[in-house]
């Protein structure tokens, strides 16, 4: 068989199909309304509920070093003039009145019913044989125990009740003023963290899934790669800082490109850290919100816009070179030509220039209405120029390959739910590859337009440029030869 | 030149060509007649070339058909069974897609080839018409003047006078005449016998197999067929017309009919003889000699056998 290309011979079956198409008028109108009307719509859809958004989720929060009891103990044995001795509750009271002078109990509750915001009573016992003495007791213990409670969380909220017994008629010895204390410190603190609260409460939401990372800066790569669509991370101060009433760190990242997912995943975790609040604290609080890539207020035909260019041209590109080669085939005139000296390259040429001419058309129209919704992609679209014409081209091969093996119409439209629709689903275009079932996950690889969407994404979004977008153009490239290579072979009927 | 070696081709259980060999001289017409489905096309297809025998080959100068280079097809024509145009483009515009396809190029040269063809199988009066509004004769008068347009030298005609009129194929008729005596070789397939019988040389195919290869003339007389003479007699001779004819072949008598079946051509020219100087008075006399139906009818039972 011989291969030499002549382009003249080329020129001649791109004009014919050129003459056709513009004699079939009908054709003709439909091919520049329908992607107009579809992009149109496309611009309207997917408002739809998304649920298991990947999100990566590092909790690294610690819980309040000490608890109240442990500072006012502290504070307390931090003054000279105070001995203490720690008993429990059933021996407290033993030596109240002869070598103890006061009692103090510092009930479970005591930090946590700061933290919530309860007044908490404290009560102290005090036998002494002055008036003078116990108000002194009355005041350094009163003095420790909201010193501890300022210290802790920047305000008082205990209450102080006490129960005083003057032992007369011993009189007042000299001015040492200095006492006894026995000590019940029952207070457990506050042992939780509100990090683990929320991440209790966000492993309970079927909205996101988590993904589990061990520092901020796998949060952030997972994004990165595309594995997690939202992020966030709360550092180990979170709950210190939150009680103390200073500014909680808590991060969340959003991969703003697959816009929908974002905006659930963000809803999600913006309700479940105030969930978490609340159920802590009594209160909610703000968070900082960092956009990894992507911009605040991306609408979904800005960040869907560029894939669908690809998945029009896949669509349009497959279709109807499809069913154009099929009616030459089926009329007799490929026959015809392949007793003439047009060779099967030629003839196959003839066909992806062609229909290359009638794709660049149609998406300058899809482009047209993308920019009109989402005129910020302005500049990125030329960029996309060479990914199309891959894209295009592999798509009018491999369509005239399927129309070789095909009977008729019929079957070549059953290409429509077996290679188009799967990609428009399985390809990144919609949602992100990683939310696909694991037994899923390989499939979209089989499929151009995943490679489309891939390297669209980092052109548009990320700023990349051609060169680093290599490896997808490579495999689009293969594609195209693959369809180059299938769509010759059948020439010869053997 | 176009040689048939050994050819055969199969479409999986179905053998489609059965080991034929067969040679077609420059210059000549070869017609290919057969039943549908007796394996024409399937044989015209491999020798153009786009269909890739089994086993066996067939050569165009030489060289296998399906090796020919795009120079070398540039100088056969392909007519196919099928319409083969395009509907939504005018007769002009098929004619144009395909001179150019067979790269004549020049548009001066291009719209003389158009206008010559155009004459011959009378269309230019609907040069200018979609293809779609076109009669069938029209469109099949259009579908060969497309594969003649670049004036070929060795043109592959796949039933194409199917849908012509009478007077039109009487002209198609003489116009492969002359493209022959031009020295083009032309090979077509027809299941026409009385068509058949114009051809320089006639292969009868039958399920693949060629029955038989050569002139009309030679065929028919390598055949032992039978022949008739039949006329009117007065019924009271006819007893006597039988007697005359005894030895030499057997005659029927229905009333005033009488029909004599000769066996050979030799048998045919003796009962004539004798029946002129019997000097029985006969009338009406009907000669009916063995033609190619005959030929082929006794060819396919004999195959059958």
């Amino acid at each position: 068989m011989n291969k030499r290309v002549d382009s003249r011979r080329i020129n001649t079956i791109v004009r014919r199909i050129f003459k056709q198409i513009r004699r079939d008028q009908r054709t003709l109108g439909l091919m520049i309304i329908a992607p107009i009307v579809v992009t149109v719509l496309f611009a309207f859809m997917f408002t739809g509920t998304v649920s298991s958004v990947p999100t990566a989720v590092c909790v690294q929060d610690e819980p309040l070093e000490s608890s109240v009891g442990a500072t006012v103990t502290s504070l307390l044995e931090e003054n000279e003039n105070v001995t203490v001795s720690h008993k429990l509750l059933a021996n407290a009271f033993d030596e109240l009145g002869s070598s103890i002078q006061a009692v103090l109990l510092l009930p479970p509750n005591l930090t946590r019913g700061i933290v919530l915001g309860e007044n908490v009573t404290i009560t102290t016992f005090v036998n002494v044989t002055s008036e003078l003495q116990a108000n002194y007791i009355l005041a350094t213990i009163a003095n420790a125990t909201s010193e501890a409670s300022i210290e802790m969380f920047g305000r008082r909220g205990i209450q102080l009740d006490h129960n005083v017994t003057f032992d007369f008629p011993l009189p007042p010895i000299g001015t040492d003023l200095s006492f006894n204390l026995s000590l019940v410190d029952e207070d457990v603190g506050f042992p939780e963290t509100i990090g683990a609260v929320f991440e209790d409460l966000l492993s309970e939401n079927g909205n996101v899934s988590i993904i589990t990372c061990t520092n901020r800066e796998t949060v952030i790569d997972s994004l990165m790669n595309e594995v997690a669509v939202a992020g966030v991370y709360i550092s180990p101060g979170f709950t210190q800082a939150t009680l103390r009433g200073e500014e909680p760190s808590i991060e969340l990242f959003i991969n703003g490109i697959e816009s929908t997912e974002a905006a659930a995943a963000l809803a999600t975790l913006q309700e479940v850290l105030s969930e978490a609040l609340t159920q802590s604290l009594g209160r909610g609080t703000e968070a900082d919100l960092t956009y990894i890539y992507g911009e605040a207020g991306m609408s979904m035909i800005d960040l869907v816009g560029p894939s669908m260019i690809g998945f029009l041209s896949v669509f349009f590109s497959f279709l109807i070179p499809g069913i154009f080669f099929l009616r030459e085939r089926q009329q007799g005139t490929l026959e015809r030509m392949h007793a003439s000296p047009l060779t099967d390259i030629e003839i196959v040429f003839g066909y992806v220039i062609a229909f290359i001419g009638v794709s660049l058309i149609q998406t300058a129209l899809v482009s047209f209405v993308i920019l009109y919704f989402s005129p910020r992609l302005f500049s990125s679209i030329l960029l996309m120029l060479p990914l199309v014409l891959l894209l295009a081209t592999g798509s009018v091969t491999l369509a005239i390959a399927v129309s070789y093996r095909m009977k008729n119409e019929l079957q070549v439209m059953q290409m429509i739910p077996l290679f188009i629709i799967p990609q428009m689903f399985l390809s990144g275009l919609l949602f992100p590859l990683s939310m696909l079932p694991p037994y899923l996950a390989a499939l979209p690889y089989i499929f151009p337009l995943t490679y489309f969407v891939m390297a669209v994404k980092a052109l548009v979004f990320f700023q990349a440029t051609l060169l680093d977008v290599s490896i997808p153009m490579v495999v689009l490239s293969i594609y195209c030869l693959l369809g180059i290579v299938l769509s010759v072979a059948k020439r010869i009927e053997r | 030149m176009i040689r048939v070696e050994d050819v055969y081709k199969e479409f999986g259980e179905v053998i489609a060509v059965d080991h034929v060999t067969l040679e077609v001289p420059k210059g000549t017409i070869l017609g290919m007649i057969g039943p549908n489905g007796a394996g024409k096309t399937t044989l015209v297809r491999m020798m153009v070339g786009i269909l890739l025998p089994t086993s066996g080959t067939c050569f165009v100068e030489e060289k296998p058909s399906y090796l020919l280079t795009p120079e070398e097809r540039s100088h056969m024509g392909y007519m196919t069974q099928q319409k083969a145009l395009y509907p939504d483009l005018t007769a002009r515009e098929n004619l144009e897609f395909f001179a150019q396809s067979y790269g004549i190029n020049d548009p001066r040269v291009q719209e003389e080839l158009i206008a010559h063809a155009a004459k011959l199988t009378q269309i230019v009066d609907s040069l200018n018409r979609p293809v779609e509004v076109l009669s069938g004769g029209t469109i099949q008068r259009l579908s060969l003047a497309c594969a003649i347009v670049h004036n070929p030298d060795i043109i592959f005609l796949d039933e194409p006078t199917v849908g012509v009129s009478p007077e039109l194929r009487v002209e198609f008729w003489d116009y492969f005449h002359k493209l022959s005596r031009e020295g083009k070789t032309i090979i077509m397939t027809t299941h026409y016998l009385d068509e058949a019988s114009r051809c320089d040389a006639i292969a009868m195919i039958f399920q693949g197999k060629i029955l038989a290869h050569g002139t009309p003339e030679e065929i028919i007389s390598s055949l032992p067929l039978e022949s008739t003479i039949s006329g009117i007699i007065e019924p009271d001779e006819s007893l006597q017309l039988t007697n005359v004819l005894r030895s030499i072949a057997p005659t029927e008598v229905k009333g005033k009919r009488f029909t004599v079946t000769a066996a050979s051509d030799d048998d045919l020219l003796k009962t004539f003889e004798t029946i002129v100087t019997s000097k029985i008075a006969v009338s009406n006399i009907v000669v009916r000699q063995a033609g190619l139906e005959e030929a082929f009818t006794h060819l396919v039972r004999r195959s059958q056998q």
